[in-house]
């Protein structure tokens, strides 16, 4: 038991469904491979691995938390491997679904019995992708406050740690509607609103429009606060430089680049590099 | 001799599965655009739904799900290689460039450009002389 080979990953929980399918690929390849996995918010997962935390996988939901918060004393090299898109997530039984379309959902939203979620921004990238979203409609729609009003309404228990999170209580009737990735969407079998591409955050061909979104970030330091600009939103991963096993980390970083990789990111719903 | 040289070579190059689906979808004119690219440098997808969309030569939106879908098409055509562009350190992508095979589709869409432009042309001079006149 002691020459048991143990993979540590701690990936992005948007990213559970294609880790997990991944990691069972390579542990029927390597049975006598341990594969611990460990699922937060990005944000939140590169703090960890900041105070200390040691793994050999890090896959998470935004490139630029591999420069910001952990280039160049933990990670040196990292790959930008899929791509995705903010939806707004229902039910069958939720509140104004039946009517709800790209031209009326901040009104839906708004109405008073209706609830809605987002993640949190200090901790998950789709928290702050999804104030983004909601500055960008406020100009696309041409309404004034709309940020505001929406910010007003999502607040205190409605924010949640990590969009895993808030897909699970859409999918059990907890949330009427939640600010989610398309992969996350997919892998609940949740319904799903798809937003207009110029606030969606899915295309390169608007990331000067995207640009003009910012949002404020509590920084790399205690106390520090950076200001971070929308972008099209992409998945990126990497080997740690104090990985403990970087070889076997090596063969899981080639499999999810690999075509069967590309395959598996794309049945669950990313759109793979 | 040259000419029956070209139709010789053509006749060729449709038989290629990968020739037909580009026949077939030349009116869209999204791989002609990704291969004109990657003609003049190797890119990854990102840069290349930029350019594809700043240059509107296509007539299908470039969102990324299509190109990436038909960039991972043409790599199983042998039409582009990729590759992952990694620099020592700093983000890694995956990069695309043209194969031999790609440089002769290239050459096969301009040449089916060229053919529908003559055609669109006559359609124009006739229109002009037939139509507009009277």
């Amino acid at each position: 038991m002691s020459n048991q080979q143990i993979l540590k990953i701690l990936h992005a929980g948007a990213l559970r469904k294609p880790v997990v399918e991944c990691a069972k690929l390579l542990q029927e390849a390597r049975p006598e491979l341990d594969i611990e996995l460990e699922s937060y918010g990005s944000r939140a997962c590169a703090r960890q691995v900041r105070e200390g935390k040691v793994v050999d996988i890090l896959a998470l939901a935004d490139p630029m938390l591999f420069d910001e918060l952990l280039g160049p004393e933990y990670v040196d090299k990292y790959y930008i491997f899929a791509n995705d898109q903010i939806v707004l997530a229902y039910n069958e039984f939720s509140r104004g679904s039946g009517e709800i379309n790209a031209k009326n959902w901040f009104d839906i939203l708004l109405r008073e019995e209706v609830t809605f979620g987002r993640s949190n921004q200090h901790l998950d990238p789709c928290g702050y992708r999804t104030l983004m979203v909601w500055q960008l409609a406020e100009q696309y729609y041409r309404r004034p406050d709309l940020f505001g009003q929406l910010d007003q309404r999502c607040r205190g228990d409605l924010i949640y740690a990590k969009s895993y999170d808030l897909a699970s209580d859409v999918l059990v009737g907890k949330l009427d509607y939640a600010f989610e990735y398309l992969c996350v969407v997919n892998q609940f079998g949740l319904r799903y609103l798809t937003l207009p591409e110029k606030i969606n955050l899915s295309n390169p061909a608007h990331a000067d429009y995207y640009n003009q979104a910012t949002v404020s970030l509590q920084g790399k330091n205690s106390g520090e606060m950076i200001t971070i600009l929308g972008a099209p939103i992409e998945f990126a991963i990497s080997i740690p430089k104090n990985a403990q096993n970087p070889s076997l980390a090596k063969d899981f970083l080639d499999l999810i680049l690999s075509k069967r990789g590309q395959q598996i990111l794309e049945d669950c719903g990313l759109i793979p590099y | 001799m040259l000419r029956e040289f070209e139709v010789i070579t053509v006749k060729e190059e449709v038989q290629n599965p990968a020739f037909a689906y580009i026949a077939g979808r030349i009116d869209k004119m999204l791989v002609p655009a990704l291969l004109n690219f990657l003609a003049n440098k190797p890119a990854h997808g990102y840069e290349l739904i930029q350019k594809i969309n700043e240059s509107g030569f296509s007539e299908i939106e470039a969102d990324p799900a299509t190109i990436y879908r038909n960039l991972r098409r043409m790599e199983e055509d042998g039409l582009v290689i990729s590759q992952w562009e990694t620099m020592h350190t700093g983000p890694a992508r995956r990069s695309y460039r043209l194969s031999p095979e790609g440089h002769q589709a290239l050459d096969y869409c301009v040449q089916l450009i060229n053919e529908k432009v003559i055609k669109m042309q006559a359609f124009l001079e006739q229109y002009q002389r037939e139509v507009k006149k009277s």
